[in-house]
């Protein structure tokens, strides 16, 4: 490590990786919750936008 | 002023047109943005998002380049979905379809602007990565190959300039074959 490379265990590439600490909240409720609000504030944005437009008569 | 540029068919005039060619050019902003992270940061690892402030060769800096990256890409990818949303409701007021090579053009001129942007923003005035390997500084001229990447990206500008007026005389033909 003294070089300054990055040096890490050797891991298999397609295999999971069983005994990693697990997140606080599961994963199906972290997606649940992130991928629809990522489409509302899409949503919100065109809105938001599409009315200032509007009012500045583009 | 002529007839053909007082009819409006010189340039977009309408509302709706200019809101399209403004929501393509946003597209294509964020699609720039999402495509540099996945081709230069993630796939190539030319650089991160930081890699001139936390190093890409440590496990703490690496996770913090690849935490950053997600971020941007998230923001991107909003950038981008505003565009098309925005496209859509353009081409949903409008009563005949809308050309498709002016919008194509604003679309590539989005494109360059993001790497404008990138060039002058992130690599020279804030330091914050460069194009090849790790490392930057802010107040620079950003890194060896930057002025490179300035000049491509002003020739996508260009592009899409061209795109766009080529498109408008081909809009402009096709009204006056119909009329």
């Amino acid at each position: 490590m003294g070089d300054g490379s990055l040096v890490v265990a050797e891991l298999p590439v397609f295999a999971a990786l069983h005994g990693a600490p697990s997140p606080p909240v599961p994963h199906w409720l972290v997606l649940l919750v992130v991928v629809p609000a990522l489409w509302l504030l899409v949503t919100g944005a065109v809105l938001a936008v599409d009315r200032l437009l509007e009012r500045f008569g583009a | 002023m002529s007839d053909r540029a007082a009819d409006g068919r010189d340039r977009p005039t309408s509302a709706v047109t200019r809101r399209a060619l403004l929501a393509a050019g946003v597209f294509g902003f964020g699609f720039s943005g999402l495509i540099d992270v996945l081709v230069l940061h993630q796939v190539l690892q030319w650089h991160h998002l930081v890699s001139g402030i936390y190093p890409m060769d440590t496990l703490s800096g690496l996770r913090t380049n690849v935490f950053a990256d997600g971020v941007f890409s998230i923001g991107m990818v909003l950038v981008m979905g505003t565009g098309a949303g925005l496209l859509w409701r353009a081409e949903r007021r409008t009563a005949a379809p809308l050309a498709v090579r002016p919008l194509a053009g604003a679309a590539i001129v989005g494109l360059g602007a993001f790497d404008v942007f990138d060039a002058v923003v992130d690599h020279a005035l804030l330091g914050l990565h460069q194009p090849v390997g790790q490392g930057g500084q802010a107040f620079s001229l950003g890194g060896p190959y930057n002025l490179h990447w300035i000049l491509v990206s002003l020739l996508f500008v260009a592009a899409g300039y061209y795109v766009y007026s080529t498109g408008l005389r081909e809009r402009d033909r096709d009204v006056e074959d119909r009329a």
